[in-house]
């Protein structure tokens, strides 16, 4: 069942417009991200949902009701910020109360609450301390038990990480997913880092420019780009300009090269389209031993861990990334001479005239699968 | 200690001294004279004649009543202001800087003659002391606005703000749970501040003809010479003992809820 329902929120600051027709529809305990480069609209989107701006045009349903013009304090939504946003002159236990006494709550009920949301981020020791006491990750916990302290109807996350070390990040987040989990609580999260959308999220919805650029679960965001915005903004990938030589067969020229594309199918003869490798579908084998795909050269190798990221010169300009085994990569010593090749359906092609497939998505409402 | 701090030191303590013998001189040359009991005799005979005067408790209670007024007006009208400014105008900041400077250009005499050209209204006001609490506000306005720009420039108004009505506070438990307890440095600084300066104003009430405590100290330095000396001191002390408090605060040496 749709719990909250966006539908062609616009917004506009100064006669720039940043936010186009957007229209989502997020089911009960679902964990959305909104995952974009900064000014994309992500952040405006969320205040909007909170109350904190007002679109220029569209509405917002929860639970069917419009919300649209109602204060943020009557929205019962928790909010995280970016920026530390716990009062200053409150222990960690009177900011998780301070929801619960504003609706007037029985004092010894706002206690018992306020504990048990300190306990279940972890923070039941440092009840009495103050916010200047506690490092950056504890007051974002804080402040997450506060959110969550006032049963929101929806859980409001405004890039709540940035401010963080990696290390405190990570564990965070994945903190921030299994409290999601347990309390089953509706999420917005935004957020610009990628890694971080896609490794908590239900769905993500990728935006660029005001507009919903592809929504989806994680795995296909990543594997099944719809438009080159996302290819080149999730994750890392070789691009090339091609051309279909054969739509029936799936065959695209690459380099002046004919190479098999499983995704070219069904695409017209002549087409120009982007042609995107990711780092860990390419296989890279020595030359002579493997004549498909393209002949290049060892640029660079960095060794990372378990893998050892290849730089393969295949042109001038062209450069494809590959992720190989330690192990094998040590026969690939920069500028040796190799062959790159990739899983059929491995490579990704896009048309490059927009129209050919899931042309102006940005007015369609996105419904959830479930 | 290393040797450049050092040698920085070597140079600061002669100039230490000069203004330290500039200040200490003059009030040590008053202590003394409040001290004299004419010919060769020193004592307190000009303190116990001061304390012993009902009028001059009169001016200092006035004078003391008048600073909370101002306190008390001067906040009202400031806190909503330069909250305001800085949640919804910031960009209006250079205005108020400007405005909160006005008081130094104006000298008090053109303040006061406009002002009693000014102003009329009921005779609680205008015919009482309660009138000098206009000219006061406008005077310790400068101070006022900056420590309480600078307390709010601390916090992060807005996001505290925000945090506060998406946890479903209206504008009162806001500025009262959230605001104003985070400001009791500034707060005080602002307090401490206007009293000193309210303490020590002659221009206004003389020239109003109220016998606020520096009029009568000037009064008294035109009858009784020691005697005006003995409460140049008190004055002094008492203007100290509200910098003291400034300072302690201001430094966060007193710890108020938690908040620095």
């Amino acid at each position: 069942m749709t719990h909250l329902r966006i539908e062609h929120v616009a917004k506009q600051y100064g006669g720039r417009t940043v936010l186009h027709d957007i229209s989502l529809a997020l089911p009960r305990g679902e964990f959305l991200s909104l995952l974009g480069p900064s000014g994309c609209g992500k952040t405006t989107l969320l205040r909007i949902v909170a109350g904190f701006e007002l679109p220029d045009a569209g509405r917002l349903l929860l639970e069917e009701r419009d919300i649209t013009a109602l204060a943020p304090r009557q929205r019962q939504m928790g909010m995280v910020f970016q920026a530390y946003s716990l009062f200053p002159n409150m222990t960690a236990l009177d900011n998780v109360r301070f929801g619960l006494r504003v609706r007037q709550l029985d004092p010894a009920e706002q206690q018992r609450r306020a504990r048990e949301m300190l306990d279940l981020v972890g923070l039941g020791d440092h009840m009495g301390k103050f916010p200047h006491q506690l490092s950056g990750g504890q007051q974002q916990r804080v402040a997450l038990a506060r959110a969550l302290a006032i049963r929101p109807a929806l859980l409001l996350l405004d890039e709540p990480l940035s401010a963080l070390d990696a290390k405190v990040r990570v564990q965070l987040r994945d903190e921030i997913r299994r409290i999601q989990q347990d309390t089953g609580v509706t999420t917005i999260f935004v957020t610009h880092d990628q890694e971080e959308a896609l490794s908590v999220s239900d769905r993500v919805v990728v935006m660029n420019q005001g507009r919903l650029a592809q929504v989806g679960d994680p795995s296909a965001i990543y594997a099944e780009p719809e438009n080159i915005f996302v290819a080149r903004f999730v994750g890392q990938a070789a691009e090339f300009s091609g051309r279909v030589l054969d739509g029936a067969a799936g065959i695209v020229e690459v380099m002046g090269r004919p190479v098999r594309a499983a995704r070219a199918r069904g695409l017209p003869e002549g087409a120009s389209v982007h042609f995107l490798l990711r780092p860990e579908s390419v296989r890279v084998a020595a030359a002579g031993e493997d004549a498909s795909g393209l002949p290049g050269t060892v640029r660079a190798r960095t060794f990372t861990g378990a893998h050892t990221r290849l730089e393969v010169g295949v042109g001038p300009d062209a450069v494809v990334l590959a992720l190989v085994p330690a192990v094998e990569a040590e026969e690939l010593p920069p500028g040796a001479a190799v062959h790159v090749s990739w899983a059929e359906d491995a490579a990704r092609v896009l048309p490059a005239e927009p129209g050919l497939i899931g042309a102006a998505r940005e007015t369609q409402t996105v419904e959830p699968v479930a | 200690m290393s040797a450049g701090r050092r040698r920085a030191w070597g140079g600061g303590i002669p100039f230490l001294i000069v203004v330290g013998l500039y200040f200490a001189v003059p009030l040590i040359a008053t202590g003394l004279f409040s001290l004299w009991e004419g010919g060769s005799r020193y004592g307190p005979a000009a303190y116990i004649a001061v304390v012993q005067q009902a009028p001059l408790w009169a001016s200092l209670f006035l004078s003391f009543r008048l600073a909370l007024e101002t306190i008390l007006v001067g906040l009202v009208i400031l806190v909503p202001a330069v909250f305001w400014m800085h949640l919804r105008t910031p960009r209006l900041k250079p205005v108020f800087d400007f405005i909160s400077v006005l008081p130094f250009v104006v000298p008090p005499v053109v303040l006061v003659a406009g002002m009693t050209a000014l102003y009329t209204g009921p005779d609680w006001l205008v015919s009482t002391p309660n009138y000098l609490v206009i000219p006061y506000v406008i005077l310790a306005l400068p101070y006022t606005y900056r420590a309480l720009d600078v307390g709010l420039r601390a916090l992060d108004v807005r996001t505290l703000t925000e945090a506060a009505q998406n946890l479903g506070a209206g504008w009162g438990m806001l500025v009262f749970r959230v605001v104003i307890p985070n400001l009791t440095t500034a707060l005080i600084g602002a307090a401490l501040l206007t009293i000193a300066i309210v303490m020590g104003e002659f221009t206004f009430a003389n020239i109003l003809l109220f016998n606020t405590f520096a009029v009568y100290i000037n009064y008294i330095g035109g009858t009784a010479a020691t005697q005006a000396a003995a409460l140049t001191l008190l004055s002094f002390v008492i203007t100290w003992l509200a910098m003291t408090g400034v300072l302690l605060t201001g430094r966060g040496q007193v710890q108020i809820g938690g908040a620095r």
